[in-house]
């Protein structure tokens, strides 16, 4: 009963406040700046930059299978790099459940679900020229060539060239210059 | 009357929603159905590498993102969502979950349960924060009053419905709450918050978190706050104003595949209660108002190994003590021990095995009083477990099937078997359908065996039509042949992601209870003394049994990128099989199916006008609570929040605004004033270095 017997003055009071909520989201678009990314969005374009700043040595096929191992945070954000190439590399997303296939990916990424098999990882693909990526703690000196972590909500990457030259990839100064540490 | 309810609460729902219908149109087609993140991903690419090394970035929890794989009918209230509704206690908090009822009975008391048979001693849902069981055996339920924390420190919520004995041991009959707070190294920096308002007197809290060294983190942090008393519905002070005081401390440590937390708190509480009158007359009973306080404090060590994702094991112990002393109506004190392991490897590929033992040490020490006296008045109880789950890939990553089982046992019914089967089909990202059997046993409480608790006095013997020239007593007594109630509980839901921004979740329940507690009439005594009066003992018998059903169904939708709504439906219907006496009036058992609402709906927006600018709304309404006379009620919570800094943030919160004062719930066992819960408005500010 109460409810009923309330809700005309409430009608009202919410016209008032109506009002003021269209007048807040009209100016609100125009206010519309920064997005908020999540975490493996961001993470899944700079898997663009490190294939876009990284040669193969010759005679390796110009399209790319990106290999994600282990669980898959990405989700359909990493799909989207297919539809991109990155001077002349076309980008292939093969999702693996196990290490049978590592060899044929010019990219692992080790997801850390897995990381705690890493060394079973890296002697699966050694000496084959595949850039290894990971976002786990001492990722890279513990051998895989580009690994992210998060400080302050932001992103960086180390690279371990060492592991990188030891298998014929280079990798460009200018990922290197950025790189917090750098490996050798 | 109902149906017309519903269709205001439609109009007003739609009055609610417009204004974002509205933004829909300004905004291009493209951006609402999936293209967003297209869009941004895109943008994200076009960035160089400097740019998106500054890129801010939030994170995903792990957890939540497996929630649409769980075969449970689970919600995860986050962070996020406590600080939009501008809930400043966890029961207030669990209300934007579906298929969970919570009903304020006073500024310091709560009912909350989940599918049903709520009440203030509501003995069939278990609640755990950080591991720890806030459920206490001594008379079964949760002191809602005793489980805080600073809001801000807590990661989220996980509100488990139907029963997950088979993980979380007895008692997790109806559902699990289980409140999760974050880790030290996510609470760094200061964190100071202040504020005070109406109903909400003043608030504080306080947190610090540093380092000890790059692998120990730690905080500490301390709340205090001063809540009104509420007027009852006769216009009576409740008496129950409510002042606490609260600190502690988290410790993390990682060593390689090694982690360990150590955390513990202290509380005060100053708490207090007014007896409804009518329901325990004098001068028979003479206890009216009480007041006093509870105090109390826990520690808890955890050891995780972690050796792979699939293979790890985990030891935690905690103690934990509560004084309880609100004289007139009780006094009590217990202390717990608990020790819990559990080991988890995967075997034969497609099996993910775990298995765990627990004990638990129960000391409590009941002092009498005019209404409750236990004998003995102290007691040690012992609770030991085992439990066992096994996780097989039927078809890997389509198909699985959990089975799993927990044995307990306990010092009033002995050995109790608790097992489960669950099976989720994942088709593909989108869909996902999982149906589950349980069974799972609420085990008596010590008081169920011990107890003499004057609850109420009546007129007449109940069934009986003589009229009496004495006053009688309704004396519940408890009974040594008490035993166990029992449900096995049949479980279907499904999952559906239309976009990346838009979810459904469904889930419907069968639940057949049996050897539900039900009260019978012994045989009367005339007490002497003044006034000469009857005492009627009332057994607790295990004659009921019922039978429930439901549908709860949640919807999440991102319209855009700076706005959220969340909507939530329940439905529970309940049938009570008891030929009590007392079934008019027993409103934990006998009348269980005229405490719960049949319909409740929540509705969600939370829009961030700009960067610096957020306005949540938070609509619910709860349909009528039959045995009690209250009617459904449609109230709205908003919270407008400012950022002038990226440091500081200033609120304005409503609570309640829809009307003066509404009815929500009247206590039961001892009968607190039945009381108006008000409209609140409080002003607040958070600074963060």
């Amino acid at each position: 009963m109460s409810l009923i017997t309330k809700l005309p003055n409430f009608k009202l009071r919410l016209k008032h406040r109506l009002i003021a909520l269209l007048l807040g989201l009209i100016l609100s678009t125009q206010l519309f700046a920064a997005d908020q990314f999540n975490e493996y969005q961001v993470k899944a374009a700079f898997l663009y930059n490190f294939i876009a700043f990284t040669q193969w040595p010759e005679g390796i096929d110009q399209t790319k299978y990106l290999c994600i191992y282990g669980e898959d945070y990405f989700g359909q954000e990493i799909d989207k790099l297919q539809a991109k190439s990155v001077e002349n590399k076309n980008i292939k997303i093969l999702r693996l459940t196990s290490l049978e296939k590592s060899k044929d990916c010019q990219v692992l990424f080790i997801s850390k679900s897995v990381i705690d098999n890493l060394p079973t990882v890296l002697t699966s693909i050694q000496g084959e020229p595949v850039l290894t990526i990971a976002d786990s703690p001492q990722a890279a000196a513990k051998g895989v060539m580009i690994n992210m972590y998060l400080t302050q909500n932001k992103i960086s990457f180390e690279v371990n060239l060492e592991s990188a030259r030891s298998v014929g990839l280079d990798i460009s100064s200018r990922l290197l210059q950025l790189a917090t540490e750098v490996y050798q | 009357m109902r149906l017309p309810s519903v269709s205001k609460l439609l109009l007003v729902s739609l009055i609610v929603i417009m204004p974002g219908a509205c933004i829909l149109n300004i905004a291009s087609a493209a951006d609402i159905y999936g293209n967003a993140d297209q869009a941004s991903t895109d943008k994200l690419i076009g960035l160089s590498l400097e740019e998106l090394m500054d890129v801010e970035v939030t994170s995903v929890s792990r957890r939540s993102q497996k929630v649409s794989e769980v075969a449970a009918a689970v919600f995860v209230i986050t962070q996020d969502d406590i600080r939009r509704s501008g809930a400043t206690s966890i029961p207030e908090a669990l209300r934007m979950a579906p298929g969970v009822q919570v009903a304020r009975i006073g500024t310091d008391k709560w009912s909350v349960s989940i599918r049903g048979f709520n009440g203030r001693f509501a003995n069939k849902l278990q609640v755990l924060i950080d591991g720890r069981s806030v459920y206490n055996p001594l008379f079964a339920g949760v002191l809602w009053e005793q489980l805080d924390t600073l809001m801000e420190d807590i990661e989220r919520i996980e509100v488990i419905r139907g029963p997950s004995a088979a993980v979380w041991g007895a008692n997790a009959v109806n559902g699990v709450i289980n409140v999760i707070t974050k880790k030290a190294a996510e609470t760094q920096g200061l964190f100071l918050t202040a504020g005070g308002g109406s109903f909400e007197h003043g608030f504080f809290g306080a947190r610090y978190g540093g380092k000890i060294n790059d692998n120990i983190p730690y905080r500490v942090y301390a709340k205090g706050f001063t809540r009104d008393n509420l007027t009852s519905t006769s216009g009576v002070n409740a008496n129950d104003a409510w002042h606490s005081a609260r600190g502690g401390f988290r410790m993390d440590h990682i060593r390689g595949i090694d982690q360990l937390t150590l955390q513990g708190d202290l509380f005060y509480n100053s708490i207090g209660d007014r007896l409804d009158k009518t329901q325990l007359s004098a001068p028979i009973i003479l206890a009216e108002t009480a007041r006093g306080h509870s105090t109390g404090g826990n520690i808890r060590l955890r050891w995780d190994r972690t050796y792979s994702d699939n293979s790890a094991v985990t030891l935690q112990t905690y103690y934990d003590r509560v004084d309880y002393r609100v004289l007139t109506t009780s006094q009590f004190r217990t202390e717990s021990f608990d020790i819990d392991f559990q080991h988890r490897f995967s075997f034969w590929e497609r099996h993910n095995l775990t298995w765990g033992v627990n004990y638990r040490l129960f000391h409590n020490k009941v002092f009498d009083t005019e209404l409750i006296s236990l004998r003995p008045r102290q007691q040690t109880n012992h609770l030991a477990s085992l439990f066992i789950r096994d996780e097989i890939s039927l078809i890997p990553e389509y198909l699985r099937f959990t089975l799993g089982a927990r044995l307990d046992h306990n010092d009033f019914t002995g050995f109790e078997i608790q097992p489960n089967a669950r099976l989720i089909w994942t088709p593909n990202r989108q869909n996902s359908v999982w149906a589950s059997v349980s069974r799972a046993v609420r085990i008596p409480s010590r008081a169920a065996h011990d107890v003499a608790l004057n609850v109420r006095t009546l007129d007449a013997i109940p069934g009986s039509s003589t009229t009496l020239p004495f006053p009688v007593l309704a004396q519940i007594v408890g009974s040594s042949n008490f035993n166990s109630e029992r449900l096995i509980a049949y479980e279907l839901g499904y999952r559906h992601q239309f976009t990346p921004q838009a979810s459904v979740d469904i889930a419907a329940f069968y639940n057949d209870y049996s050897q539900l507690s039900d009260l019978s009439p012994g045989l009367p005594s005339v007490q002497s003394g003044f006034p000469p009066h009857l005492v009627l003992p009332v057994m607790l018998t295990n004659k009921a049994s019922a039978h429930t059903y439901g549908v709860e169904l949640s919807a999440d939708w991102r319209p855009h990128n700076r706005w959220r709504l969340q909507g939530n439906y329940s439905y529970l219907e309940m049938h009570i099989n008891s030929d009590s006496a007392f079934k008019q009036i027993d409103s934990t058992t006998g009348s269980a199916d005229k405490v719960s609402p049949r319909h409740q709906v929540s509705l969600r927006s939370n829009y961030d006008l700009s960067d610096r600018l957020q306005l949540n709304l938070w609509l619910r309404y709860v349909g009528r609570i039959e045995l009690y006379n209250i009617p459904s009620y449609v109230t709205l919570d908003t919270r407008l929040a400012f950022k002038p800094t990226k440091n500081v943030e200033l609120f304005l919160v409503g609570q309640n605004l829809l009307s003066e004062n509404h009815r929500e719930i009247v206590a039961d066992f001892i009968p607190s004033v039945s009381t108006n819960i008000p409209r609140g408005i409080y002003v607040g500010a958070a600074w963060r270095f």
